[in-house]
């Protein structure tokens, strides 16, 4: 990140949000989660997943442009197999794209690795997801985490809480709340590897 | 101030969030893109949808409306057929209907039109020296209608700030708004 003092203030003050959007509190609970993950649990963050939604919208993007330029360049009948072309690849890309994210994303907000400063343990990654219905107040944080050792086992750890329990009246959310249970649902992850060993 | 409490939000965006942000604008821009070129190809027609600017054709057609155009060239064109055409060197759309065909046997066609609210034909409105009109200058035969529609694209050109305004305004809140 950025040595400067705005970006310090920004991520130093405490996260307000309109309390009765629900998109709005997801995203500051989400947000409370990466920041506890990068900043105290030291996991570097891996964006593989969200990197792939981007490609695939990029793509999309790059096809609609190049049938918008060439129809500009060749007028309608001269340019219509180039359009047929672009305009099916264009919505196959949106299945696609929709598909991705129902499937293979499914909530998932990041993935991490923790790598071992000494290089003695393996790298331990963890992959969290949330869901919080609309104009629902439960939210259902998963947490995935893999030892490292065993690359097949992962221990789920889910909490399910209303989002009452994490913002005051104003709609601040109280961070150390959120790192509470965070850190709780991490460790007992942690522990259940071992104990499945 | 609590308006300007999403410019806290912004600031908080990481770089992949706003560049997703940029590319779900510019996916919502495409997807209109891609269905107007679509329904380009399915119709036929270089403009699938016309708005009816005048009085001309009434009472079939008020101004305001919204026509669905084909523009196959199987179909031949016929007196009765309401068809919507350019004038070489103009670029607005006019929606009449044809009165006389000349076909020859090699398929070339030439016709005459006027609107049916009109005294005359349309000769007056031809180029200068242009007596008939030709299959090249039909942008469609009209196939579907929606009254009223057209009110807003009409209000939008007669004031084009307005169509700024809304464009931005909807640039703006697609941009501003993060969804996951």
């Amino acid at each position: 990140m950025s040595n400067t003092v705005t970006t310090n203030d920004i991520s130093e003050k405490p996260v307000k949000v309109e309390k009765w959007e629900t998109d709005a509190l997801k995203n500051a609970l989400d947000d409370a989660c990466k920041k506890y993950f990068k900043e105290t649990l030291n996991f570097t963050e891996d964006y593989k997943l969200m990197d792939g939604r981007l490609y695939i919208s990029f793509i999309a993007c790059l096809f609609s442009g190049f049938a918008l330029i060439y129809d500009w360049l060749n007028p309608f009948p001269k340019s219509r197999s180039i359009l047929i072309i672009c305009v099916i690849t264009y919505f196959i890309l949106m299945s696609i794209l929709t598909i991705y994210m129902k499937f293979i994303e499914e909530g998932k907000f990041y993935a991490g690795k923790l790598v071992d400063k000494t290089g003695v343990d393996p790298i331990s990654c963890c992959t969290i997801s949330s869901r919080l219905k609309k104009y629902d107040d439960k939210y259902n944080l998963t947490l995935e985490y893999n030892d490292g050792t065993d690359k097949t086992t992962n221990s789920v750890q889910t909490i399910s809480k209303s989002v009452g329990n994490y913002f005051d009246e104003n709609g601040v959310l109280c961070y150390d709340r959120v790192t509470n249970d965070l850190k709780k649902i991490y460790d007992q992850a942690r522990l259940n590897t071992r104990k499945v060993k | 101030m609590e308006l300007f409490s999403f410019v806290d939000d912004l600031k908080r965006m990481d770089k992949r969030q706003a560049i997703y942000q940029i590319l779900n604008f510019g996916m919502i821009i495409s997807t209109a893109l891609m269905i107007w070129k679509g329904l380009m190809v399915v119709t036929g027609s270089e403009s699938p949808i016309v708005v009816v600017l005048s009085g001309s054709m009434e009472p079939a057609f008020f101004r305001g409306d919204l026509l669905l155009l084909t523009n196959y060239q199987e179909e031949p064109i016929r007196a009765g057929d309401i068809v919507v055409f350019r004038i070489e060197g103009r670029d607005i759309p006019i929606v009449h209907r044809v009165i006389k065909v000349h076909e020859k046997d090699d398929g070339y066609v030439k016709f005459l039109t006027k609107g049916d609210n009109n005294q005359v034909d349309d000769r007056g409105l031809y180029s200068p020296g242009q007596l008939w009109l030709e299959k090249k200058d039909v942008i469609g035969r009209a196939r579907g209608f929606l009254p009223y529609i057209g009110m807003v694209t009409i209000l939008m050109n007669d004031h084009p700030q307005l169509k700024y305004l809304v464009l931005a305004l909807l640039g703006f809140f697609v941009l501003i708004h993060r969804e996951n």
